[in-house]
Formats: C-alpha cells, sequence, structure tokens
C-alpha cells in the first residue's frame, strides 16, 4: 500500500537519467544558439547601419549638410545683437501727453488761444510727438526747441 | 530564486556558463514534468530542448517576475499541449489507444533512460485525465502553486484544486489497484 505522501515523492523525485553524451550534444547546441543570437544582432545591426549610411552616398551628403546647416544656424543665432527694448513708461508717458493733447479741453483751449490755427497746429504736435523716437538726443531736442521759437516769433512778432 | 534573477541576468549579456547552470538545474526536472504530461509519443527530449531555445532567444526581454523554475514548466506544459494535439491530429488515433501503448514504449531516438519508479508513475498518470495529470504535474514537479494552476487552466481555484485532489487520489487508487471515480 503507498501513501499519498510516497505517491507524491515518487512524482517528484522519479529518476531520470539523460545519456551523458546526448546531454553533452544538447547543450553545445544551445550553446551555438546563445552565440548566433548575440552574433545575429550585432550583425543586424551593423547591416541597417551600412544599408542606411555605408551603402547611399546621398544619404551621407544629406546627412553632412544639415549638420553644416545645424552648426550655422546656431553660430548665426549665438552672435545676432540682442534687440533694444523700448522702456514701457516713457512709451506711455508719450503717448498720454499726446492723447491729452487731443482731448476736447485741450483743443477748445487752443481754439480760445488762437482759433482753428492753434487747433491745426496742436493737432500737428500731437501727431509728431507720436512719431517721435522715444530717446531723442540731446541735438534733436535743442533743434525743436529752436522751431518752436521760431514759430511763436513769427506769429507774434 | 536570487542565483535565478543572477543567471537570467547574466544568461542576458550571453553568458554560456549560466546557460549550462540553468540548463543543467532544471533539465531532470523538465524532462520529468514532460514525461508525465505527455502520453501520445511526442518527443519529451525535443520539447524540453525547444524550451530552452525558446528561453535563450527571449533572454533579452525576459523579466523574471516569479520562480524560474514555474516559468519553465509552464512553457513544458504548453509545448506539451500544443505538440499533443498536433499530434491528435496527425494521427487520427482515439486518445485512449494512444494512451496504452505510449506509456510503457520507448522511441529508438530516445536519449533518456527511464527508471522504473518513472515509468510506473508514468503509466498510471496516463490514465487520468489530461487536467488532472497536468494539476498534479505542475504542481509537483513544476512546484507552481494552486493559484498558477488555476490561471493556467482557465478555471477557478476550487476546481484547480479538486482536480489535484481527485486525481491524486485516482493515482492512489491505481497504484494500490483500486479505482474509485471521480467527478473532475
Amino acid at each position: 500500500m503507498r501513501s499519498l505522501k510516497d505517491i507524491k515523492r515518487l512524482i517528484q523525485r522519479a529518476e531520470i537519467h539523460a545519456t551523458p553524451e546526448v546531454n553533452q550534444a544538447v547543450l553545445e547546441s544551445l550553446r551555438k544558439e546563445l552565440a548566433g543570437l548575440d552574433k545575429g544582432t550585432s550583425a543586424v545591426w551593423k547591416a541597417s547601419r551600412e544599408g542606411i549610411l555605408g551603402n547611399n552616398r546621398m544619404a551621407r551628403w544629406g546627412l553632412a549638410a544639415a549638420a553644416v546647416v545645424l552648426v550655422t544656424t546656431g553660430l548665426v543665432f549665438l552672435h545676432q545683437p540682442s534687440r533694444q527694448t523700448i522702456p514701457g513708461p516713457t512709451r506711455v508717458l508719450g503717448t498720454q501727453a499726446s492723447v491729452q493733447m487731443l482731448t476736447e479741453a485741450s483743443l477748445e483751449a487752443a481754439f480760445r488761444r488762437g482759433g482753428i490755427e492753434a487747433v491745426y497746429d496742436q493737432c500737428g504736435r500731437a501727431l509728431q510727438m507720436e512719431r517721435k523716437p522715444m530717446n531723442p538726443s540731446v541735438q534733436q531736442l535743442l533743434a525743436e526747441s529752436f522751431d518752436n521759437d521760431k514759430n511763436a516769433g513769427g506769429e507774434n512778432p | 530564486m536570487l542565483e535565478d534573477r543572477v543567471l537570467v541576468r547574466r544568461l542576458r549579456r550571453g553568458d554560456a556558463e549560466a546557460l549550462r547552470r540553468i540548463y543543467e538545474k532544471y533539465r531532470d526536472d523538465l524532462l520529468r514534468l514532460a514525461v508525465s504530461l505527455s502520453n501520445d509519443g511526442i518527443a519529451t527530449e525535443d520539447i524540453v530542448h525547444d524550451v530552452f531555445a525558446s528561453f535563450i532567444r527571449q533572454a533579452k526581454q525576459f523579466r523574471l517576475t516569479g520562480s524560474l523554475k514555474s516559468y519553465l514548466a509552464t512553457c513544458v506544459a504548453n509545448r506539451v499541449r500544443n505538440a499533443s494535439r498536433a499530434e491528435r491530429v496527425r494521427r487520427a488515433v482515439p486518445l485512449e489507444q494512444a494512451t496504452g501503448a505510449v506509456a510503457n514504449g520507448s522511441r529508438p531516438d530516445q536519449w533518456m533512460i527511464w527508471s522504473e519508479e518513472l515509468r510506473q508513475i508514468a503509466g498510471a498518470l496516463a490514465l487520468l485525465s489530461y487536467e488532472q495529470r497536468e494539476a498534479i504535474t505542475l504542481h509537483l514537479q513544476g512546484g507552481l502553486k494552486f493559484r498558477e494552476i488555476a490561471e493556467f487552466q482557465h478555471v477557478p481555484l476550487k476546481t484547480a484544486l479538486s482536480r489535484y485532489r481527485c486525481g491524486l487520489q485516482k493515482l492512489r487508487s491505481l497504484l494500490n489497484s483500486q479505482v474509485t471515480e471521480c467527478d473532475h
């Protein structure tokens, strides 16, 4: 009578022998499989690399040209002078001044002061202010003030 | 377990020594499992060889999450299933006829020597249903847990347990020259 324990042991430990020669041959074939796998992988990679770059001159030249373009573009961007940004507050002040000159009250005051001519004059100056550079040089400011003086002298001799 | 992880990592790098260690460590267990599972004249040595060859091919992508023995045992069981199915179709003979013929015989190209105990066990296992045989051998020889066997067989855990117990009981009766009836 076999007990369950005996049967389990029998199933787990029943002996099996493989002949050493054949066993060695099987192991050798598995080793070859492993070696072939490594070679195969490197060969495939090499073949694809050769296929893309080595055998195709156009691809090689294209790659070189693309590299040159990239490097040149990079250099151009690096050496480009940085743009000067206009300071915000100055622009706002200038805009605000020209807007104030064109308000109904200021135009009415100008009309009372010198008639329609004075209104046209104020509008012209407001537009001029809008077109002026934000950072005028000292010479420009002097020339402008001289012009204003001349105009003032011409109108009121 | 830890040793298996190291061996698999070395195998992934193409280490032939690691391959030899894995092969020698699990060869007998897998051969025993294949012999116990198959009963229709399929070349169990070829199946074990194919499992190892396939394992080598997949080694680079393989990530060991559980037991290596269980993984290889599952591979063997899968291949035995497929080979048995193919053999049945090829021969077009009823399974019952094939069973008796092969469990006691040996093929000329067979390169492993079965012990008398294994021959006796294989003969008795051949009389069980395939599912019972699978549950018993995967648990006792493949080291799979019942949960894993249930997943493998696509059945609930209780069914897998029942197959194992009933199969073992039947096996005991067969080996002690008694026959009992079991549902599963």
